[in-house]
């Protein structure tokens, strides 16, 4: 009653009144947080804003009380206003309109989160929200970079015209500042007839494919005239061809300042960025492509920079230029890229909707459908499933049954769903019980002869026959393999022909694929007669023998892929785990069990040993992902035959594979035997086999051939800087050596060009370990110190705002399990440290 | 001997149950908290407990998850990936946190890591570990010789 008065009052614009009413609600229910925020927002209309952050803090998980509390601190209190704002993201699941709230926040205390917050937001979003331009005037205010500032008001004003004019003037004054800035900056040299003859020198020998020599004379060349834009824009060209992609970049950065009226220096900057870093730059790209053609508008780089703004989702900057391209005579190009931005999606088609059969009830309908969906959940990728899920499964089958307990589709799920759990006994009798309404099911009966099969049931041979004469695609393809082992071609071709006719798809298709090639096969050996023979047995050894000697083991895939040596050791440590440690350890007990007289345990053998997620089948399965690691970086992985550890693995494991339904007294020498090499041999080698690879010594050898390159690229910045070495007795890492140097190379050029940006004189390196409490295991810690005062932190390296070289080195580090952090250091104004995961085996 | 077999799946706990079956209680626990509470119900003689759990939600896994992905960059899936497969090392030590003193056999192979390991066995008190190859008569003799 009195909510329904507070909100009349409110219709009518009386605020007072709907104060009382909504209090006298929230005295009757206090724990109703709706109506704390409906009281909050009417005291706020009344600028009683005390009050009402006091009936806000009621709601404490009521998003719009927690939205208003947190504008309410922005000012005085930012911090907790973030608060507020990252709990309000977590209650509405990330809400777009929440990170603006957050970057608001956050441009009051650390403006560089608040540019990243406005970044994520305009990825997202679809409309603009009230608060994206505040949010953005704010966040951009408070930057120390112009830079970053002019990216998020030109993206931001692409969102929408409203937005673009809200921001014009902020926006014209900023870019008229930068400008300013740039020119102010802009002292290029120009080159005298000697140097400009060893730039042209440098040009002949880089167009001839020499390319160290002409890296050497530019940079000899940069040492002495280091204000020359010719010169930094041809080194640029020169490492770009060397492959040395951040040094390409800081040359043709440098030459931009140095000459920011030159369009085609902005331009090359921009292609760099785009062509180099796999998307990741496009913003920046697009920035620059916007100054080349501030400087000359040029239909080629108009066409470039609508693709760049269609690739980087700015479709309003890509319009824009394809707009002017049209203006300027160019229709033709711009035409196809237009129609590509004007594409409407099709309205998708709607088909009316299902009932449930008729006499079910949609209760029971609906109940069956939801275990379903429950079981496909639960099962998880690696082929087990998740049990709790399968609860869930079984209650709503039950509930389907108990409201219709004659229904075919329920009787089935609850079936399988005992099947799953192992109750056998209980899936037969649903099973059963169907087939007494209907005896004419093929899958049904395929179902039953399978269970029964596992059972050990007498009826089993019969119940599958029936099945496959009623056309069970199960019972046809067990039959045809049955035939096949059996050397029965007729008969197994028979069965798949009825398969095929009846079938194009069934789980067993694929078994059922194989088996006719097999069948085929064998019967056209057989009808070519002799000279087919004769050839066959001279052409098979040949092509086994070749597809022996083709592709790599898995230690020289390695060396030629060292990247990929994580995902290597997860699937080897996979095998030992989920094949050997869960399933095959425990065939000596078996073997014993037997041997003492027992029968084996059929259950835990078609499990184990040949069940879908047992130990063959996983074996299979983790040799496969290897392959397609391989397959994936263009090479051929051949473990069968070029892999002395796997390949006596595979043959022992397809030795257990072949005594799938034949485990008993008689062939357990050949399982003890097999199972003996995998828990044996096999397991010691696959254990050491990535032993010593990509393991390399971190020691002052390593920091000194790292100095020396970050020396030669400018040596002018070096001069006079003492870098101090502490390495101890160095320390051994699992990593590509190329990743370690370029970690070392992107940390020391960073700490040296901001050292000579401030004229410090001395960098340090220092060699530390960090030890886990829990896990025990040890990282090394590279500590490269300086005394640079301009601020870093550990989110700024992380973040996107920063020197890509420390972005190169966040990626190395993170690739190989390590980490980077900014930290305080005794002496030194900080160090940047990077963590990195010891080797520990010996 | 009554044993907790604290794992993710039902791997351990149905093989123990089938080939050793004589002398042995099993119980099994899914994950770290509910070995705990289990632990704080029943009475035990040993723990065995395995290394990598992959298939329990993140809420149950014991492990700072901050801290972690903070290891590596702020990679939330790094970090789960690491707490998942030292997830047994976890249980290990808020087991001893909780001032449980039971003997506990690590499934882990620590043969080629023997300072980690050094280092692990002087902080956790009675514990002892089994490669992954090791048969349920191994196992048996391991819990053994803890009661020993």
């Amino acid at each position: 009653m009195f909510r329904d008065s507070a909100v009349g009052l409110e219709a009518q614009g009386d605020d007072r009144g709907a104060v009382l009413r909504w209090e006298k609600v929230v005295e009757i229910d206090p724990d109703w947080q709706e109506g704390w925020c409906r009281l909050g927002e009417a005291l706020a209309r009344l600028d009683r804003l005390e009050e009402a952050q006091r009936a806000w803090r009621q709601g404490p998980w009521h998003p719009r009380c927690v939205e208003a509390q947190g504008r309410a601190w922005l000012d005085e209190h930012p911090a907790w206003a973030l608060e507020s704002f990252e709990k309000l993201s977590v209650l509405t699941s990330q809400e777009p309109y929440t990170d603006l709230l957050l970057a608001r926040a956050l441009a009051r205390i650390e403006p560089n989160r608040g540019a990243a917050a406005i970044d994520r937001y305009l990825r997202r979003a679809g409309e603009p929200t009230p608060d994206l331009v505040p949010a953005v005037r704010e966040v951009a205010g408070a930057l120390d970079d112009p830079e970053t500032a002019l990216a998020l008001y030109t993206r931001a004003s692409d969102l929408d015209e409203t937005v673009a004019a809200d921001l014009a003037e902020p926006l014209l004054e900023l870019q008229v500042d930068v400008r300013a800035t740039e020119l102010m900056g802009a002292t290029a040299t120009p080159l005298t007839g000697p140097q400009r003859r060893v730039l042209d020198e440098a040009r002949a020998a880089f167009g001839q494919g020499r390319l160290d020599d002409a890296r050497a004379l530019l940079e000899q060349l940069a040492d002495r005239v280091a204000r020359s834009p010719d010169v930094w824009a041809t080194l640029a060209d020169v490492r770009e061809a060397q492959g040395d992609i951040a040094g390409a970049e800081a040359a043709i950065q440098l030459a931009r300042t140095l000459d920011p009226l030159s369009g085609d220096l902005h331009a090359r900057a921009s292609e760099i960025l785009a062509e180099h870093y796999g998307y990741r730059f496009d913003e920046e790209a697009l920035a620059a492509l916007d100054r080349a053609l501030d400087v000359r508008e040029d239909p080629a780089l108009l066409e470039r920079h609508a693709r760049l703004a269609m690739r980087a989702g700015r479709p309003r900057a890509a319009r824009r230029s394809l707009e002017r391209l049209v203006e300027l005579g160019h229709a033709e190009t711009a035409g196809p890229l237009l129609a590509d931005l004007d594409r409407e999606r099709p309205a998708p088609l709607q088909l009316p909707p299902v009932p449930p059969p008729e006499g079910v009830d949609p209760r029971a309908w609906r109940a069956v459908h939801r275990a379903r969906v429950y079981e496909e959940r639960a099962r998880l990728q690696d082929g087990d499933w998740d049990r709790d899920l399968l609860a869930r499964a079984e209650a709503s089958a039950d509930e389907a049954l108990a409201l219709a307990p004659d229904d075919r589709m329920a009787l089935h799920q609850r079936a399988r769903l005992h099947a799953l759990a192992g109750e056998r006994a209980d899936a037969i009798a649903l099973y059963r019980r169907s087939l007494d309404a209907d005896r004419d099911q093929p899958e049904v009966l395929g179902r039953l002869a399978k269970l029964l099969a596992l059972e050990g049931d007498p009826e089993a041979d019969a119940t599958l026959l029936r099945a496959a004469g009623a056309g069970s695609p199960y019972a046809l393809v067990e039959l045809a393999r049955r035939d096949v082992r059996a050397h029965r071609y007729l008969s197994a071709r028979q069965h798949l022909d009825r398969y095929f006719r009846a079938n194009s798809s069934s789980p067993w298709h694929d078994e059922a694929v194989r088996l006719r090639e097999h069948v085929r096969t064998v019967s056209f050996a057989v009808a070519a007669g002799g000279v087919a023979l004769a050839l066959t047995v001279l052409l098979v050894p040949l092509l086994v023998r070749w597809r022996r000697r083709r592709g790599l083991g898995l230690l020289a895939f390695i060396e030629r892929h060292p990247r990929s040596l994580p995902e290597v050791a997860r699937l080897l440590s996979s095998i030992r785990h989920e094949v050997i440690k869960h399933n095959i350890s425990s065939v000596p007990a078996l073997v014993d069990r037997v041997e003492a007289g027992e029968a084996p345990p059929a259950a835990w053998v078609a499990e184990r040993l040949f069940g879908g997620n047992g130990a063959v089948a996983r074996f299979r399965d983790y040799t496969a992902q290897l392959e397609g690691l391989a397959a994936r970086a263009g090479e051929r992985l051949n473990l069968r035959h070029r892999d002395p550890v796997f390949a006596e693995g595979i043959r022992a494991m397809d030795g257990i594979a072949a005594l799938e339904g034949r485990v008993g007294a008689r062939t357990l020498g050949s399982l003890a035997r097999h199972a003996d090499v995998l828990v044996g041999p096999f397991y010691e080698r696959v254990g050491t086999l990535l032993e010593g690879v990509c393991v390399v010594s971190l020691d002052r050898a390593s920091v000194e051939e790292a100095w020396a390159a970050v020396v030669a690229e400018a040596p002018h910045r070096a001069e006079g800087v003492v870098l101090t070495c502490e390495m101890g007795q160095g320390a051994r890492i699992r990593i590509a050596r190329a990743d370690l140097l370029d970690i070392l190379v992107n940390l020391l050029r960073n700490a040296l060009e901001a050292s000579a940006e401030e004229g410090r004189t001395r960098l340090g390196v220092r060699l530390d370990e960090d030890e886990d409490f829990v896990t025990g295991l040890v990282r090394v810690e590279i500590r490269v110190c300086d005394d640079v005062e301009k601020r870093l932190t550990t989110a700024m390296i992380r973040g996107r705002y920063i020197d890509r070289g420390l972005g190169i080195a966040v990626d190395l580090s993170s690739r190989a399990g390590g980490s980077i952090h900014v930290e305080p250091e005794d002496g030194w104004k900080k160090a940047v440290v990077v963590r990195l995961p010891m080797e520990e085996r010996a | 001997m009554r044993v907790l077999v604290v794992e993710d799946g039902y791997e351990y706990s149905e093989t123990l149950g089938e080939f050793l079956a004589d002398g042995f209680t099993w119980v099994r626990a899914g994950s770290g908290p509910e070995a705990l509470r289990l632990l704080d119900g029943s009475t035990f003689d040993a723990v065995f407990l395995d290394m990598r759990f992959d298939r329990v939600p993140l809420a149950e896994l014991l492990g700072d998850m901050e801290a972690t992905a903070d290891r590596f960059n702020g990679d939330d899936v790094q970090a789960r990936a690491f707490l998942e497969d030292h997830q047994g090392l976890f249980v290990l030590a808020a087991l001893r946190e909780a001032g449980c003193g039971l003997p506990v056999l690590v499934s882990y192979d620590f043969g080629n890591e023997e300072a980690r390991w050094e280092r692990i066995r002087t902080r956790q008190g009675p514990v002892d570990y089994l490669p992954d190859n090791a048969s349920p008569a191994v196992i048996a003799g391991k819990l053994a010789a803890f009661s020993r």
